[in-house]
């Protein structure tokens, strides 16, 4: 079946919210017979919003083919680029790409583009045509929407009409044989232009300065500044302070942001989609949970998924709508990022208990939409006097703070009689209009205080004086009067509890200011909980919509009850009222829920614990572990030793990246562990410097562990990195990935189960260059015979007496790790890499942009024609087969004079808090995700491990072996992560299946490196392998020898009064695959066409690698970030889908792959081969889906599918 | 009991009581308590019935925890195995996801 | 020659039918049971057996709402077992650690 759809791109007023922020320069695209009506509706309303201004969503079945009339109302060519779908890549690609016809369509003109919708799901599209980033640019103007395809037979009509349509966000869909759901799409978006009602910038009604970047969804936001301006000037809410109220519909009524409506149970999906262009934004949605992938029932629960450029979810709520426990309310829906939540990036999801026809009204005298009951559905009982429904039942009055709830505050208000009649059978604190807990639940209870008090972060005394943390009640003293050292708050229980908490507020009325923060009044806070089972209405710990707001005043206890119904892993908890003000100096913890009837102790004593980082567990049927639980932070607001503020923002208030990092209450900068030879590679040794404050996770040798990974604050992404174990992406499913990777962002919840093969010190570290310079790392330690403080694992054998004592801090140099080589190899065969890393040119593109201190590793026999030219410079890319053990020999050739700053600053790309790190003449070589012994082959110099760095002219050897065909692993060097890593020192190893043959796919004749092969394997089709390597941070001149200043530098369109202060210091740099980068605006300066910049008949092909194929080949695309910015990349290739994990057949298969970010490793099969399962031939791009900035920037190049035999290019034997 | 048809297995399991042996059954994966792993279970054949073989002490291979020792025995009915080996070391480490 | 050829019953059907006869051996005892299907794991008492059915008064599942009930379970589809015998080792009774008895 052919489904036609006629789209126009026209320049649109986008008004943003009620109080008049709007974009005069917004572009959208509009079915053709909207385009009057919203004309004519912008027109009359030139300052309020309308609906029909929205991201253009449109639907299809699985299975159809789509054609869809393009025509261009701009004046720059414009085009239309879907994600996921199957299509002639030169008819419909929406872009110029490399040889192809350029199908963007000129002003005025049309274009029919013809899509095949393989699957179900979400396909994206977006502008092409105009790949400026910033105002000048499409897509941060509105140039985006969403073809949503159904499962085959579907229809949709409109929510509030019951009527059949053609496109919108929000959509009933039915079936004949599955179940009708709520469909909402939920489109965030970042970075578009904003004008008050003056035509100017926003301002901060506080700090007198230009507001945040635009953060939204949907083409619209709801500002704290705004509704706090409205407090201010005295209109409503007598007597609040602003975040505390500024979801509180109470107050200011309805925001202009989405509300997604639906009943209690309703099936329903939330299209999430990131068109943004640059942050990567984390989805939080309250009161709900869904699969990490809906396919697979036994992927990763989630209650928060971060999202980067360009990619997409699907956030089935599992049990519909209110969760399992049937809650009704507002659950707020947001981007967990704070900064973007008080930008106005949040919404709510409205769940009714009764039946809206269209003649209510909300209580502020606002009709009520009507709203369909699904029709396969009862629907809820009709609103009655004594039972009027959510929220008119809720005794608030309009204009003022939410009410608090009934019963849950101790020496509290009762239920009122409305509140009474819509109740359950035992109203109790916590519970009172939803019951979460079932009678026979094992119940637990925790007495929980929020406190302020000084934090020392680190050995040289930085220190959050304000910070505010969580306590039990029971340690309140100690933790006060020092005796306990202030850690996250975790506290234990198994599945099947029902957890009730005291909570008490002991904080201060006021948050004191200084040179991060303006004082603020943080009178009242809460105790927001994830992942557990509650009543939305009273136990939330927020403020929120029409809800009650279930905080607390000081020297307040509010009891709440939650309900753990399954193995939970760690939820996160925080305050919810003034997140924003207070939660980056410490102000959240976690709750883990461990599997039932397991018993917690104290890892030193063997006594039972309740709460700790560090425990040790006991279950009778499946094996003991030990659990560690890591936060990361950022915007930790620090002082040093002399009172000095650590990275202060430009003004106080700003939340334009303030501060430093922290993981648990701690940071160990490398900074201050250069030791007496001032030599970078011995930063992570103990023995010059003792072992790190940060968390040292401690086991023996052999111990099951659980390590849960959170993100407290505030605003950042962060790359968490183990080196030398792995686990599974999926815990629930054995054919998920391995990984030593995971990207947090904040409120998600990692729990990485595995264990540990061997003694030794493992690496872990939050990976990113910044996040380790500043401290973000520590250590695993597993030992290999008793020591006192650590009991073992009950059902492990008792670990031996201690032979020789424990190493300790020397002072000196770490001594030389033993040589690995020295066992005999037991079974299998060998292979040998003689590499060798040193210094050479890059050149990134024919323009001369280049690097004169590239760092490279290669083999030894092919340095010679490196150096000379012969042979280009490309990260190194080595090979293994399952089985073999891999023996590489290390030499180091690196020359002092060939660093670009030896006097010890690395003035750019920089991180935050430079200071003297001298390049390191040393280097070393790890890997990820493949066997070896951390004590001699990790490839670092770690704790008390060995020395296993090479000085110049020193070699020597590492052993790993090949257990399982992991694909792409990353590999890097550990000795200097500040002068090697920027510089290139790091390639790919790439574990292959068994019996495997690596050829060169021009002459078919084996190699041992290289970023593109041939694979052939007996009993295998033979496949194509490009390796791409993605990589940011990079120090370019240009051909003059002018340092290039990236991001700014390469863009296009850049506005006229360009801030480099702007630019967080984690986007600085250029970037590009495998040591090659084509910055479009080198090609817009020779030809200033914006539509022609990715065109190969103009400008030649691409520097980047172009990576050639037959229709049909089998190909896999090996994807490695081992360097080094915290902004993640988003990694899309045109006309194809791979599954998100390659061994599981029940993976969701799409066209991106997101968080490409220091450690990140995938494997991309390409789902029907070259030119997918329709073999269309043609040049595809592969590129970053971050627009700003990625693409401008050079972060792109080509996969040619060629039809016809070409000479050059022998085909695969099939 | 009319056991008129000769089970072979049955006397061969016999045999090897006391013996070492690892056996794969045939689910993809198997939970307990949200852990899952990979049915493949390595012990001693302490008891062999007409339907089923008991081993005694049993080791459960587990990702996170490879010699996992299951606190009480584990029978496994004859029509579940899909393969037995008696020549895999109990304490032989190999990739298990 | 099959057995079956021979006039003989399969050994499949033997085989299962030893193992009815184990757990009809042990009705009255405690028995630990594994599925690949949900819910994966149960722990109970034998009553006593349907045929090829095991009836099983179950204490424990990997889901508390459906535990204190009996559950009819399908022999062939177990993918392992262990039976308390009164001899051997026992099945540990599974506490969950609570500030108070359950209501």
């Amino acid at each position: 079946m052919t489904r036609r759809y006629h789209v126009l791109a026209i320049p649109i007023r986008i008004v943003l919210n009620s109080f008049g922020d709007h974009n005069p320069n917004g572009m959208m695209y509009v079915l053709k017979e909207n385009e009057q009506k919203v004309k004519n509706l912008v027109k009359k309303n030139p300052f309020s919003p309308v609906d029909l201004v929205q991201p253009l969503v449109i639907r299809a079945n699985e299975g159809e083919t789509i054609e869809l009339l393009f025509e261009n109302q701009l004046n720059f060519n414009t085009g239309m680029h879907f994600q996921q779908a199957e299509y002639d890549v030169c008819q419909s690609d929406g872009a110029n790409v490399g040889f192809n016809k350029d199908t963007t369509a000129a002003p005025g003109e049309s274009i029919l583009y013809r899509l095949h919708a393989v699957k179900e799901g979400t396909y994206i599209f977006s502008d092409l045509g105009n790949p400026a980033s910033g105002e000048n640019g499409s897509n941060s103007n509105g140039l985006f929407g969403a073809l949503l395809i159904q499962p085959r037979f579907s229809w949709w009509t409109n929510p509030e009409t019951g009527k059949t349509m053609n496109s919108g966000v929000y959509a009933d869909v039915h079936h004949p044989l599955l179940p009708s759901y709520r469909e909402y799409a939920w489109i965030f978006h970042d970075e578009m232009e904003a004008d008050d009602l003056t035509g100017n910038r926003p301002i901060n009604h506080l700090t007198n300065q230009e507001e945040e970047s635009f953060h939204g969804a949907n083409y619209r936001y709801e500002p704290i500044n705004r509704r706090q301006q409205l407090i201010e000037e005295g209109v409503v809410g007598p007597n609040t302070e602003g975040e505390e109220v500024h979801h509180d519909s109470w107050v200011f009524g309805d925001p202009s942001s989405p509300i997604l409506r639906g009943y209690v149970g309703d099936p329903a999906k939330i299209r999430l989609i990131h068109a943004g262009v640059k942050e990567t934004h984390v989805f939080h949605y309250h009161v709900h949970q869904w699969l990490s992938d809906p396919q697979d029932l036994n992927s990763e629960m989630l209650d928060s998924q971060s999202i980067s450029p360009q990619s997409h979810y699907t956030v089935e709520p599992l049990y519909g709508l209110g969760s399992l426990q049937g809650a009704f309310g507002d659950a707020i829906v947001h981007c967990h990022l704070y900064p973007h939540f008080a930008a106005g990036m949040w919404g709510l999801n409205r769940v009714f208990d009764t039946l809206q026809d269209g003649s209510q009204c909300y209580p502020n005298g606002v009709p009520i939409k009507a709203l369909q009951p699904l029709p396969d559905r009862k629907a809820p009982p009709k609103p009655t006097k004594l039972k009027p429904g959510f929220p008119n039942f809720i005794p608030g009055k309009v204009g003022y703070k939410a009410p608090r709830p009934p019963l849950g505050i101790k020496g509290g208000r009762g239920l009122t009689e409305l509140e009474r009649n819509a109740a359950v059978k035992n109203p109790r604190p916590g519970a009172v209009f939803v019951d979460p807990c079932p009678d026979n639940a094992t119940k637990k209870e925790f007495n929980v205080s929020v406190i302020e008090l000084p934090v020392t972060y680190n050995k040289q005394g930085w220190h959050d004086p304000k910070a505010r943390i969580f306590v039990l009640d029971e340690d309140l003293e100690d933790v006060c009067s020092g005796k306990k050292e202030p850690e996250p708050l975790v506290f234990h229980t198994t599945a099947h509890t029902s957890i009730c908490v005291n909570f008490t507020n002991r904080l201060p009325h006021i948050l004191d200011g200084d040179a991060f923060q303006l004082v603020t009044r943080t009178y009242e806070t809460g105790f927001h909980i994830h992942f557990v089972k509650f009543d939305c209405l009273v136990n939330d710990g927020a403020n929120v919509g029409w809800n009650y707001d279930s905080s607390v005043l000081p020297g307040e206890t509010i009891q709440y009850e939650y309900y753990a119904d399954i193995e939970l892993k760690a939820w996160f908890v925080h305050d919810h009222l003034f997140a924003n003000a207070h939660q980056q100096h410490g102000v959240f913890g976690s709750g883990v829920v461990h599997p039932r009837f397991t018993e917690f102790l104290d890892s030193a004593t063997g006594e039972e614990v309740a709460r700790g980082t560090q425990i040790t567990t006991r279950n009778p049927l499946i094996p003991d572990y030990r659990d560690f639980v890591l936060f990361a932070q950022d915007f930790a607001l620090l002082f040093d030793n002399d009172g000095k503020p650590l990275q202060p923002p430009g003004f106080p208030g700003s939340n334009d990246d303030p501060g430093l990092f922290g993981v648990n209450y701690k940071n160990e900068p490398l900074q201050f562990r250069l030791g007496p030879d001032c030599d970078p590679a011995y930063t992570f040794s103990s023995y010059v410097n003792g072992d790190p404050i940060t968390p040292i996770l401690r086991a023996y040798e052999g111990d099951s562990i659980r390590i849960r990974l959170l993100q407290g604050a505030q605003e950042e992404s962060h790359s968490f990195n183990v080196h030398g174990l792995r686990w599974l992406k999926q815990r629930k499913n054995l054919n998920s990935n391995m990984e030593e990777q995971q990207h947090v962002g904040i409120s998600e919840s990692f729990t990485m189960e595995t264990y540990i093969p061997r003694a030794g010190d493992y690496f872990w570290a939050f990976e990113t260059e910044e996040d380790l310079w500043n401290g973000l790392w520590g250590l695993i330690r597993a030992f290999d015979e008793k020591v006192p403080d650590l009991i073992p694992l009950s059902d492990r054998p008792e670990p031996l007496k201690r032979s020789r004592p424990l190493p300790e801090c020397t002072g000196k140099k770490p001594p030389k790790a033993a040589d690995p080589t020295r066992i005999p190899v037991k079974k299998g065969p060998i292979r040998y890499f003689d590499i060798v890393a040193f210094q050479v040119p890059f050149v990134y593109n024919s323009f001369g942009d280049h690097d004169p201190h590239g760092i490279i590793f290669s083999l030894r026999e092919d340095m010679d024609a490196i150096l000379e030219g012969k042979k280009k410079p490309e990260p190194l890319v080595i090979r293994g087969n399952v089985g073999d053990t891999i023996e590489v020999t290390l030499t180091s050739l690196l020359k002092l004079n060939l660093f670009p700053f030896q006097d010890g600053i690395y003035p750019y790309p920089e991180v935050k808090e430079q200071a003297f790190y001298p390049p390191s003449l040393r280097i070393s070589l790890h890997p990820q995700l493949i066997q070896y012994d951390v004590k001699t082959s990790g490839g670092e110099t770690v704790g008390f491990n060995g020395d296993q760095t090479v000085g110049p002219g020193e070699s020597r050897k590492y052993r790993w072996y090949v257990d399982a065909p992991m694909g792409a692993c990353g590999m890097w060097d550990m000795a200097d992560i500040r002068n090697h890593k920027s510089q290139g020192a790091f390639g790919a190893f790439i574990a292959e299946p068994r019996g495997t043959e690596h050829l060169d796919p021009y002459t078919l004749k084996p190699v041992k490196t290289g970023t593109n092969v041939v694979l052939r394997n007996p009993f295998l089709p033979s496949i194509r392998e490009f390796v791409t390597i993605m990589h940011d941070g990079v120090r370019l001149l240009d051909k003059d020898k002018h340092l290039i200043v990236d991001p700014l530098a390469g863009m296009i369109l850049p506005p006229p009064d360009v801030d480099e202060d702007e630019v967080d210091t984690y986007d600085q740099g250029s970037r590009g695959f495998n040591y090659r980068s084509e910055r479009l605006v080198n090609r817009y300066r020779k030809h200033p066409v914006l539509h022609d910049l990715f065109s190969s008949r103009v400008f030649g092909d691409p520097a980047t690698p172009l990576f050639e194929s037959y229709v049909g080949d089998p190909v896999t695309i090996r994807l490695v970030t081992p360097a080094e910015r915290r902004r993640t990349h988003t990694f899309h290739l045109h006309g194809h889908r791979f599954r998100f994990e390659e061994k599981n057949l029940n993976s969701r298969t799409e066209s991106f792959a997101g968080f490409n970010v220091a450690g990140a490793a995938r494997n991309l099969e390409l789902l029907g081969g070259a030119g997918a399962y329709m073999g269309f031939p043609g040049d595809y791009m592969y590129r970053s889906g971050n627009i700003l900035w990625d693409i401008e920037q050079g972060m792109w190049g080509i996969l040619r599918i060629h039809d016809n035999i070409q000479e050059h290019l022998p085909p695969l034997e099939h | 009991m009319d056991h008129q048809t000769e089970d072979n297995l049955y006397e061969e399991l016999k045999k090897l009581i006391g013996e070492d042996l690892i056996v794969i059954t045939r689910a993809v994966q198997l939970n307990l308590l949200g852990q899952v792993f990979r049915p493949i279970f390595s012990g001693t054949v302490s008891d062999v019935q007409h339907g089923h073989l008991t081993l005694s002490p049993v080791i459960i291979k587990m990702v996170n925890a490879p010699f996992y020792n299951f606190p009480f025995p584990i029978s496994i009915p004859f029509e579940q195995v899909v393969s037995y080996s008696t020549e895999v070391p109990v304490d032989e480490v190999f990739p298990l996801a | 020659m099959s057995n079956q050829k021979r006039g003989l019953r399969p050994v499949n059907d033997t085989r299962e039918e030893a193992l009815v006869l184990y757990f009809e051996k042990h009705i009255g005892r405690r028995a630990f049971i594994l599925t690949e299907a949900f819910p994966f794991m149960f722990i109970g008492k034998i009553k006593g057996l349907l045929g090829d059915i095991v009836i099983l008064d179950v204490q424990t599942t990997s889901v508390p709402a459906l535990e204190g009930k009996v559950w009819n379970i399908h022999i062939d589809s177990i993918e392992v077992f262990y039976i308390e015998t009164g001899t051997g080792a026992k099945i540990p009774h599974l506490k969950e650690h609570s500030d108070e008895e359950p209501a």
